[in-house]
This record gives C-alpha cells, sequence and structure tokens, in this order.
C-alpha cells in the first residue's frame, strides 16, 4: 500500500489549513500517558526509558508555533490530566500551566514515581495545594515489581496539611511506599475531601484517629484497600456507603485477630448495612471466616473470590437462602470443591450464575451443563492462569 | 448491487454497498434522493460518483478500511485512554503524509471512524517529540514574536528544556 501513496510532502500552509476542531481531536489523544501502559512503539516513551527521555508533548506541541499555542490554550478539556513522573517533568511551572489552561474544569492528577526513593518538590507541593479546589483525582503509583518510595520535606508537608478543603472525587495509591510526613499529609487531604467516592489503597495505611472527622470518606462508594485499613475505619465509626468493595489481606487479618473474641471484631459488630452490592475477595481464606464476614453484607449482589481456595462448605453453606439472599453471580477463582457441590448450589438458587476458573475438583462437565443451562462459564485449571482483575 | 466510485484522476473503483455505505459522502449521495423506498439512485455500475477531493492512491486505502469495516462498527469516539484494534493501528502505520492524506480524506468523505483512527495515528507519531522535533516533522516555522518567548519563558520555565534537551 506504501507506492500507492503520494510522496510529496505537506507545506506547514496545507497543514495549518485543517480545521481547528481536527487538530485538536488529535491534540486530545497526546496527553502523557504512563509508562507502565506505554505501548513501546518505535519512538514511544519504552518502559526501560529514562525518565529524563519524557516529554510532555502536550506542552511540546503548544510550544511550536502561534497557531498550535492558540488551538491548545483555547481547548480546556486538554489540561484536565496531568502526570507528574519523578524522577522528571516536575517542574512547578508546569502544573501550574495545567491547572490555569483547564478553566473551571477539574484535573486529574497521576504522580508516577519510577525510581527507588523520590522527593515531591515543594514548589510542585505548593502549587497543587493552591489549585486543591480543582484536584478531582490524585493518584500515586509506582513500578509493581520494585515499589519505589515518595518522599516529602517538612515545609511541603506542612504546605499540603493547611488544605482547607479539596474536590477530590478519587484517591488512589498503588505500589508506593510513603515517608510518614507524606502519609500524614495525603491522610490529611483525604480526611479534608468530602466530595471523595472512590479510594484505592494497596499498601496498609493505619489512620491516626486525631485526624478523623465524622464526616469524612461520606460519600465513598467505591473502594480497594486492604482488611486492616478497612478494619480501622469501621472501628473509628466510619461507614463510608461503600457500593463496591475490593479487599486484600482479609486471610492475613483474619488471622491476625483469631486470639480476640469475636464481639471486639469490627467487621462483625459494625457490618455494612444495606449498601454494599459487589464484593471482591483477593486472599486465601478458610471458608468458615468467610461466612463471618459475608453475614454481614446481606445485599452482595456480585461477589468475586480470587485465590480464596473456596470449597465445598462455602457452597453448601450459599445453597441456603440466608446467606447472600441477593446473590446474582458467584465467580470464583482457585476454588477447591467438586462438581456435585456447584451444581447443589446452582439447583438451589435458580437466578445464580457461576464462573469457575482454575477450580480443582471441577471437571468440565460442569462447564458443559453451565454452558447448556446458560448459568456461567467454566475454565480448565490447566490453561495459563491469568488473573483478571 | 455495486458503485462506481471516481477518483480525483479520474481511476474508477467499482465498491459494493456495504463498503460504499462506510463512506457518509457516497451513501448520501447514492440513497439520499429515494432513501425513503429504498432504491439507490447510482444502481446503475455504468453511472458513477466522482470524489473530486480525492487521490487514486488515498482512495484505494480508504477502500481497505471500508473493507474490513463493512461488517462491523468501527469507533467512532475516544481520547487518550481509548485502545485501537491491533488491525487499525497497522492499517494507519506512522507516516504522517500518508495520516495526513486519509486524515484529510476522511474528513471530506465523512467517515467518522476513519478520522478519529487519523487523528490518533498523528497524535502517536508527535507523542514523545519536543518542539524542535515536532516542528522539523510537520514542516512548521516556529513563529513566536520575542515577547511570546519571553512569556512563555517566565510561564513555563521547562519550555527551553524542551527545544534544546541536552
Amino acid at each position: 500500500m506504501q507506492h500507492l501513496v503520494p510522496n510529496r510532502p505537506m507545506t506547514n500552509g496545507h497543514l495549518l489549513r485543517l480545521p481547528a476542531e481536527i487538530w485538536q481531536h488529535i491534540f486530545t489523544f497526546l496527553p502523557l500517558s504512563l509508562p507502565a501502559f506505554s505501548t513501546g512503539a518505535d519512538h514511544r516513551t519504552p518502559l526501560t526509558a529514562r525518565p529524563r527521555d519524557v516529554i510532555d508533548t502536550l506542552l511540546s506541541v503548544s510550544c511550536t508555533c502561534r497557531h498550535f499555542r492558540a488551538l491548545t490554550y483555547a481547548c480546556p478539556i486538554l489540561w484536565t490530566s496531568l502526570h507528574i513522573l519523578l524522577p522528571g517533568l516536575p517542574s512547578a511551572s508546569r502544573v501550574e500551566r495545567y491547572f490555569l489552561l483547564s478553566g473551571s474544569l477539574g484535573v486529574a492528577v497521576h504522580i508516577c514515581v519510577l525510581d527507588a526513593q523520590q522527593e515531591l518538590s515543594e514548589g510542585v507541593v505548593s502549587t497543587l495545594a493552591a489549585h486543591c479546589d480543582k484536584l478531582t483525582h490524585l493518584r500515586v503509583l509506582g513500578p509493581s515489581w520494585a515499589p519505589p518510595r515518595l518522599e516529602m520535606n517538612g515545609r511541603a508537608a506542612f504546605i499540603l496539611q493547611q488544605v482547607r478543603s479539596t474536590a477530590l472525587r478519587s484517591f488512589s495509591l498503588q505500589d508506593v511506599a510513603i515517608c510518614v510526613r507524606c502519609r500524614h499529609s495525603l491522610l490529611h487531604l483525604l480526611l479534608v475531601s468530602m466530595e471523595l467516592e472512590q479510594l484505592h489503597l494497596d499498601i496498609p495505611l493505619l489512620l491516626p484517629p486525631i485526624l478523623v472527622s465524622a464526616n469524612a470518606l461520606g460519600k465513598l462508594t467505591r473502594a480497594v484497600v486492604s482488611a486492616h485499613l478497612l478494619a480501622e475505619l469501621l472501628m473509628l465509626g466510619l461507614q463510608p456507603p461503600l457500593e463496591e468493595l475490593e479487599l486484600h489481606g482479609l486471610g492475613i487479618y483474619v488471622r491476625y485477630r483469631l486470639p480476640l473474641a469475636p464481639e471486639d471484631d469490627p467487621f462483625l459488630h459494625v457490618p455494612f448495612g444495606g449498601s454494599l452490592r459487589t464484593l471482591r475477595v483477593v486472599d486465601t481464606l478458610p471458608d468458615e471466616y468467610l461466612f463471618r464476614f459475608l453475614a454481614h453484607t446481606p445485599c452482595i449482589e456480585d461477589l468475586t473470590l480470587l485465590a480464596c481456595q473456596s470449597g465445598s462448605t462455602l457452597l453448601e453453606h450459599l445453597s441456603s437462602p440466608s446467606l447472600l439472599p441477593s446473590l446474582r453471580h458467584l465467580r470464583i477463582e482457585w476454588g477447591t470443591f467438586s462438581d456435585e457441590d456447584a451444581f447443589g448450589l446452582l439447583r438451589a438458587r435458580g437466578g445464580l450464575k457461576m464462573t469457575a476458573r482454575g477450580c480443582w475438583g471441577t471437571t468440565k462437565i460442569l462447564g458443559e451443563w453451565l454452558a447448556r443451562e446458560g448459568r456461567g462459564t467454566w475454565e480448565d485449571i490447566s490453561r495459563p492462569m491469568t488473573w483478571t482483575s | 448491487m455495486s458503485i462506481t466510485l471516481i477518483s480525483k484522476e479520474g481511476a474508477q473503483f467499482l465498491v459494493s454497498k456495504p463498503v460504499a455505505d462506510r463512506i457518509g459522502v457516497v451513501r448520501d449521495c447514492a440513497y439520499g434522493a429515494d432513501f425513503w423506498l429504498g432504491y439507490a439512485v447510482a444502481t446503475d455500475d455504468s453511472m458513477g460518483i466522482t470524489l473530486a477531493n480525492v487521490t487514486s492512491s488515498i482512495l484505494s486505502k480508504i477502500l481497505v478500511w471500508c473493507e474490513h469495516y463493512k461488517d462491523m462498527e468501527p469507533l467512532v469516539d475516544g481520547d487518550s485512554n481509548m485502545e485501537f484494534p491491533e488491525w487499525d493501528m497497522a492499517y494507519i502505520g506512522h507516516d504522517m503524509n500518508q495520516i495526513l492524506f486519509v486524515l484529510e480524506a476522511a474528513d471530506y468523505l465523512h467517515i467518522p471512524g476513519l478520522l478519529l483512527l487519523a487523528c490518533k495515528g498523528i497524535a502517536d507519531v508527535l507523542d514523545g517529540r519536543n518542539p524542535r522535533g515536532i516542528c522539523d516533522l510537520l514542516g512548521i516555522v516556529m513563529d513566536f514574536s520575542h515577547r511570546q518567548e519571553v512569556d512563555m519563558d517566565k510561564e513555563n520555565g521547562y519550555w527551553r528544556w524542551f527545544l534544546h534537551p541536552t
């Protein structure tokens, strides 16, 4: 096909004649993609690139000529996603540009920590703090294979802790260890974020009770957290109206709490009420402890158990409509139960759909039955295991 | 039923209805007059629709895309987070000139899916380039006044580094 295309180059004037809305459409594809999600194609930043090589293409375009500068500056939506890469691209003036050019729109900030130990500069922190009323999404993340550490000096932490309110709707901290100053500052941001709807914390983060206010997390509907953190929230009287919850480390938590009497367990005497609809549990956990938890989540419609090694006891209990009466979809990966257990559950609950992947003890008979009846899917354990998270 | 498309140079391309349906201009031209009766105006192969602004080479490339999407719905809306199918990315390639011609033609012919893909293709080629690199690629002359350069330095100290990364 290449030989069919004219070789004559387009001229500057020819390019500039393209309608403004087409250029703006092109520019909407420019916001910096995170290195981990980069395609790695030819000229793009490969995963192993030095952070210094990473360039903010949108800002580059705005610095090429007057026409492009006017086009990019006239389109606030282009400036609503800001990536701060550490090291590299940390300039406070660049952060300021994004907040100013985004006009009245909210800005999503992604802080990507690429190296072992990085400090978020005071200038960047000051700029972020000054524009907290426009900061709608904050995500701090690092490479999962070697979680780095994010540092912040005392002055920067102090500046961040002076923030009185934010527009944060989602907050995410993934695969990054943070220093004590960072932790306190980020917790402070959380606690003054009255609009927070989504929380994703995959590191143990203990909440200092003194910082907790009664109305914080009041709008939180989606969360990915460790069991320890959730227990702390519940213990402190914070009962966010969660609708979707992904829980990590429940097995470790339960074993840690085993010596305690059941009535002392926050999971048991501070139930979720009727809000929780979707639950994903990611951990190895004996069936009996899973019941204890599920007994207090009566409105769950979608239950996913990843690597829980759930067995026949769980399926037997689920056959009783008193446990999770609203359950519509059960997804189990790495379970240990037989075809008969599954058939028993599916016959007892007519409307239930089941997805079983890599479950020991099940055979293709179950898979064929599920497909024939339109009740779900089954996958053999011998297939390569790729968790869908 | 098939329709004949005539390129700028006068070359004729005989295409089937599902392929022609992907091209908004052709669809409107061929069926617009008698749409409600379901008859095409250009039912006779001897009749053709002239696409005066599209060269043969670009039209043939566009028809490859239309042929691929004759039974599928292409993406017609997206942003930086959207993942395009592998076939699309391979089709559009990284040749800036070629993509720009396809983009112009897609705009002229009213093919929203191809227009979006071409926008994504151009953005991918621009991605990771500093201002100097973008100017060289697109043949753009930096036409900032001295005052504007001073302003840019004030508002964005990063700019100089962009121009001359050492």
